[in-house]
């Protein structure tokens, strides 16, 4: 985590700034468009900008590195892993937004709110301040309303008021527990966490508060509902709130809260007659998926869900824009029929199928990755209801089909009109450009969300009380940045981590040596396939791994059992056969460690551990 | 045995797919720019791309042959470099994904050059060559997948391209719906083919298709126990009973003779309703190792070979007809795959590939070649399949015809039992839903649906 210096937050939050300053002027609506839409390019590439000088530098170019504390003493405005590309995608979702807006909607005060909107979200994802988050939280909810001010949209504005006001009630009441919680103890965190995770529920349209979200997108606007829908502040709350405070039982609850939400909204947005209360339901079941994968906490369903947040929320934004820019020619659509038009948006079908196609994880996209991952993770921590993630794609692939189709498909008098102009076609190339590239090329999004998973669950450790979550292939950062500011060192290079992560490995049981052969980074080229029996070998050794990584990325569970000396229960649970060798090496060798200051430093001495392990294994 | 780098043969593979794949991204990414090339460039990319494709993968086909080298898996890694983990990207280069490589390529050519003549001047034709080129990279990949995560990139690709054709000429509402319910299929069989790969990660930690099915030539399912085996084995014979058309999900077949004949040639005469068998061939080990799994597998080849002869012979459409003749031959398949018949089920398939391929190229000049062959002959042909008539009484005759007739009742039956519950358990939820708004909000909401004009987004 690197605290943010000012000179870098008033340059990311001076251009919504000045659209938002403009938009009080008398300028000419399609000037301030323009003024808006160079303003989120200026955004989207000081964002990336940012993101790479952290990335790479560890540091802000001329300014102080931040302070690495969760609690006390964290710095109001901050950038971590976790932020990094988030603020690249509330900037693209901003261009998207100004860019594609059709003329008819467009007026000087919606610009301004747009402005306003993406300045709140670029706060929140750069702070972790509880009371900050529920003061920008109510500030996203007010711009929201105030864009549904006019009569003919009372009736969802009156929806959403009631079940966002509770949402902004219960989040500030429970950031107040959460801020007072040094003083007050463990109670008021936990009673400050509940109410946190009640206001996000209803705010991500989780079972069962989630009937205001299809009224809104379709009673309401849905230009501001997607806007404020796609950069899913719920589920950053979710992941800086939720994730390392709330107890298993919590997230196990909103997990299957949220796996329920999948499904329902995949399967409700496949019989709706209405686009946009289709939309609305594909919404709520995306949101709900990135919610599954970050209350799962084992780590492939964090590192899911993260990089789902980043796919469903572009492409999501998306398609919701090609629904705007098709009702701006043509109306309001039923898709009861099919209404035509083809041959003359060609260009729009074919971007709304790709990105609708991204949303349900369709391999090519960056979507099929994250979903990947993330049905992996969720069926690793509910091995049944884990798979409603596979039922709600399938749902969610018809219904994106099934609007195509009625969107595009039939016979339609010839229309000129109906030609996208070229800062449309712009805009919807880019975006299927951008989800094809990071379907294809994923894995620099994939390692830093991995990453920023990570630190989630060493969050989740430490605020726990528990060791770090063992797991053994990422560096972490944390991890090694405490270390490094106990022993007074600079900042560590890449080989010190691998020692760490060496050190991890020994600590639980896996012969480092055996995970590096096998888990060698990205073994390219071709080999001979060997005789059976040798080939079986190799299977069975992977199979052990597995079995091996299987129980380390049980995170903290599988820890904790270490602490209490009931190894042997734990390892037959992970794979049902049960690694003795492992069990032995916990029982026998790893030290009581004091609960309340878990060590840190000792990884190192652990691999000794390890050897005694292999020894035994080996016998 | 590991050999550093990539081999001659390794290069030739790559090249066999990435022709199909380079086009793929050049008529799409033309299509996305909206700068679409003229039918005669694309028609010869097309021809051009198929030909390479095709040449690489014989040569490759012709060394592997000539030089007795063994099975290899290229690999490129996983979508998590670092750590060797995710989804990985491997390719298995053997005989037998050499030799089908060879023959989708050549098919995929020969339709590629007729598509170019048959589609002239539709408007349609960019967007056949762009589903053509996404359909040729899925069979590859599905032909040539070295793990369980590759097949099914292959395997969607191979359905959305199927459904996105049978919508081809989609100014007609029928085709639309029609492709909507094949698709509605292809997620049964997807869902069911992710479900495999992701238990196959569970399970065995990897999800390498030589390990999963065992391919060393030893015991099958080499890492897998046999339970294991038989869930993973059960959710692969689902997604190839859903991609081939087997008994129950047979109903898909005939709606999908909506496309154009090329398309529906290469799908559902050769290539894509033969993808399964394919699969089920290289998990022959899986079922080798499950005596219930295989008479499960004989059971539905057996089902679906009976049901689509029945249903072939009173279809009045050539393609539907072409369409089901083609299923019971692919049953028949399935039935020689579940008896361990494995050489015989892979030269019927090339045989059955080959020759239904030209049937279907030809019916649309049936009357044409039919009118020839009489002229020819001197004589009105005799009517075949009188037998049945012989045989059986009338009341059966006239139950069977209706049976074959409605192609099994399965599309009721399927309407029935799964459509209309989900439909009416879904729509009283959306009403719930509206309640509780009207709860919060009695008001009713003006409604600003109606007319055409822009409305406020």
């Amino acid at each position: 985590m690197v605290e943010l210096p000012l000179p870098w937050l008033a340059g990311l939050l001076a251009w919504p700034a000045v659209v938002v300053v403009a938009s009080r002027l008398r300028l000419e609506t399609e000037r301030l468009r323009r003024l808006a839409v160079v303003s989120a390019a200026g955004l989207l590439g000081a964002s990336i900008a940012l993101a790479f000088a952290v990335h790479t530098g560890d540091t802000f170019p001329g300014g102080p590195r931040g302070g690495s504390g969760f609690a006390d003493g964290a710095p109001l405005f901050r950038l971590d892993a976790l932020s990094e590309p988030l603020l690249a995608f509330a900037a693209l979702l901003w261009l998207v937004t100004v860019a594609v807006t059709p003329r008819a909607s467009l007026n000087r005060a919606g610009i301004g709110r747009t402005a306003l909107a993406t300045a709140a979200t670029l706060a929140t994802f750069l702070t972790e301040q509880p009371l900050l988050l529920a003061g920008l939280w109510i500030a996203s909810i007010w711009i929201l309303l105030a864009g549904l001010a006019e009569p003919e949209h009372h009736a969802a504005r009156r929806v959403a008021a009631v079940h966002l006001g509770l949402s902004a009630v219960l989040f500030v009441a429970g950031a107040m527990l959460v801020s007072l919680a040094p003083r007050a103890g463990g109670g008021a965190r936990s009673a400050g966490t509940l109410l946190i995770v009640a206001a996000v529920l209803i705010r991500n349209g989780s079972l069962p508060v989630h009937s205001w979200v299809p009224e809104v997108f379709e009673r309401g606007r849905l230009g501001p509902a997607a806007l404020f829908s796609a950069p899913q502040v719920g589920a950053y709350a979710t992941a800086v709130l939720i994730v390392p405070h709330a107890s298993d039982a919590v997230l196990r609850t909103v997990a299957l809260l949220a796996l329920g939400t999948c499904v329902y909204g995949a399967a409700l947005a496949l019989v709706q007659d209405d686009a946009r209360r289709a939309c609305g339901y594909l919404f709520l079941s995306q949101s709900a998926l990135v919610m599954a994968g970050l209350d799962c906490t084992s780590g492939d369903a964090l590192a899911g869900g993260l990089c789902l947040w980043l796919s469903s929320g572009v492409a999501f934004a998306g398609l919701a824009r090609c629904l705007l820019v098709v009702e701006a020619r043509r109306g309001r659509l039923s898709l009861a029929r099919l209404n035509g038009g083809y041959e003359w948006m060609p260009l729009l079908a074919a971007s709304f199928l790709l990105l609708g196609l991204a949303c349900t994880g369709f391999p090519g996209t960056f979507g099929y990755v994250a979903t990947e991952l993330l049905v992996d993770g969720a069926v690793t921590k509910f091995p049944l209801v884990g798979f409603s993630v596979i039922v709600a794609g399938a749902l969610t692939g018809l219904a994106v089909l099934r609007m195509y189709f009625a969107l595009f498909c039939g016979r339609h008098e010839p229309s000129p009109h109906l030609q996208l102009v070229p800062r449309e076609r712009i805009v919807f190339t880019a975006l299927a450009t951008i989800l094809l590239v990071f379907g294809l090329a994923p894995q620099p999004l994939v390692e830093s969300r991995r990453l920023a998973a990570e630190q989630l669950l060493l969050r989740r450790a430490e605020a726990t009380e528990e060791p770090g979550p063992p797991s053994p292939f990422l560096p972490d950062a944390a991890h090694q940045q405490r270390d490094d500011q106990e022993n007074g060192d600079q900042p560590v290079g890449h080989e010190d981590r691998e020692q760490v992560a060496v050190g991890r490995l020994a600590l639980v049981g896996v012969d480092p040596g055996r995970a590096e052969e096998e888990h060698r980074p990205a073994h390219r080229g071709s080999h001979e396939i060997g005789p059976a029996v040798p080939q079986r070998q190799q299977g069975e050794d992977r199979h052990r791994e597995q079995g091996d990584r299987g129980e380390v990325l049980k995170g903290t569970s599988g820890l904790k059992a270490v602490h209490a000396r009931e190894p042997v229960r734990i390892h037959e649970a992970a794979d049902g056969r049960g690694h003795h060798g492992h069990a032995a090496v916990a029982d026998e060798d790893v030290q009581q460690p004091d609960l309340a200051d878990p060590p840190r430093r000792p990884l190192f001495q652990e691999r000794g551990v390890d050897t005694h392990g292999d020894e035994r294994r080996g016998q | 045995m590991t050999a550093p780098g990539l081999h001659a043969q390794d290069v030739l593979v790559l090249v066999g797919l990435a022709a199909p794949a380079s086009l793929l991204a050049l008529l799409g990414g033309a299509s996305l720019l909206n700068r679409p090339f003229g039918e005669r460039t694309e028609g010869l990319l097309a021809r051009w791309a198929m030909t390479i494709s095709f040449a690489s993968c014989a040569v490759a086909l012709a060394a592997y042959a000539a030089t007795g080298a063994t099975a290899r898996v290229v690999s490129f890694g996983s979508t998590l470099a670092a750590q060797g983990r995710g989804p990985a990207i491997d390719l298995l280069v053997d005989g037998m994904s050499l030799g089908f490589a060879a023959l989708t390529t050549a098919v995929a050519g020969v339709v590629a050059a007729f598509s170019n003549r048959y589609l002239h001047r539709e408007p349609g034709y960019n967007r056949y060559f762009v589903l053509f080129a996404a359909f040729v990279t899925g069979m590859l990949l599905v032909v040539l997948a070295g793990s369980i995560e590759v097949l099914f990139a292959g395997w969607e690709i191979l359905g959305l391209s199927s459904a996105l054709l049978v919508a081809f000429f989609h100014e007609r509402a029928a085709p639309v719906r029609n492709a909507l319910r094949v698709f509605a299929v292809y997620r049964v069989s997807d869902a069911a083919m992710l479900t495999a790969a992701v238990l196959a990660h569970h399970f065995s930690g990897s999800g390498s298709l030589f390990l999963l099915f065992g391919l060393s030539g030893g015991a099958g399912g080499g890492v897998l126990s046999p339970e294991q085996a038989w869930i993973i084995g059960l959710l692969i014979v689902i997604a190839v009973a859903g991609k081939c058309a087997l008994l129950p999900f047979s109903g898909w077949l005939p709606r999908a003779m909506e496309g154009p004949t090329p398309s529906s040639a290469v799908y559902y005469g050769a290539l894509s309703i033969h993808a399964g068998c394919f699969l089920l061939l290289r998990a022959a080990p899986l079922l080798e190792r499950s005596a219930s799994l295989s008479v499960l597998v004989g059971a539905a080849g057996v089902a679906t070979a009976f049901y689509a002869t029945l249903a072939a012979r009173v279809q009045a459409d050539v393609k539907t007809a072409l369409a089901l003749a083609s299923l019971s031959q692919v049953g028949i398949i399935i039935v020689e795959i579940a008896l361990g018949l494995h050489l015989l089920a892979m030269l019927h398939l090339v045989g059955h590939v080959c020759f239904r391929l030209l049937q279907f190229l030809s019916a649309p000049n049936l009357l044409h070649d039919f009118h020839e062959l009489q002229n020819a002959v001197g004589a009105h042909f005799r009517p075949t399949g009188g037998h049945l008539e012989r045989l059986l009484p009338e009341r059966t005759r006239l139950w069977l015809y209706r049976f074959a007739l409605e192609r099994g009742y399965l599309d009721a039956i399927l309407d029935r039992v799964v459509t209309a519950p989900f439909l009416r358990i879904a729509r009283a939820a959306d009403r719930v839903d509206r309640g509780i708004c009207r709860l919060v909000s009695p008001t009713p909401a003006h409604d600003d649906r109606s007319g055409d004009g822009a409305s406020r987004g």
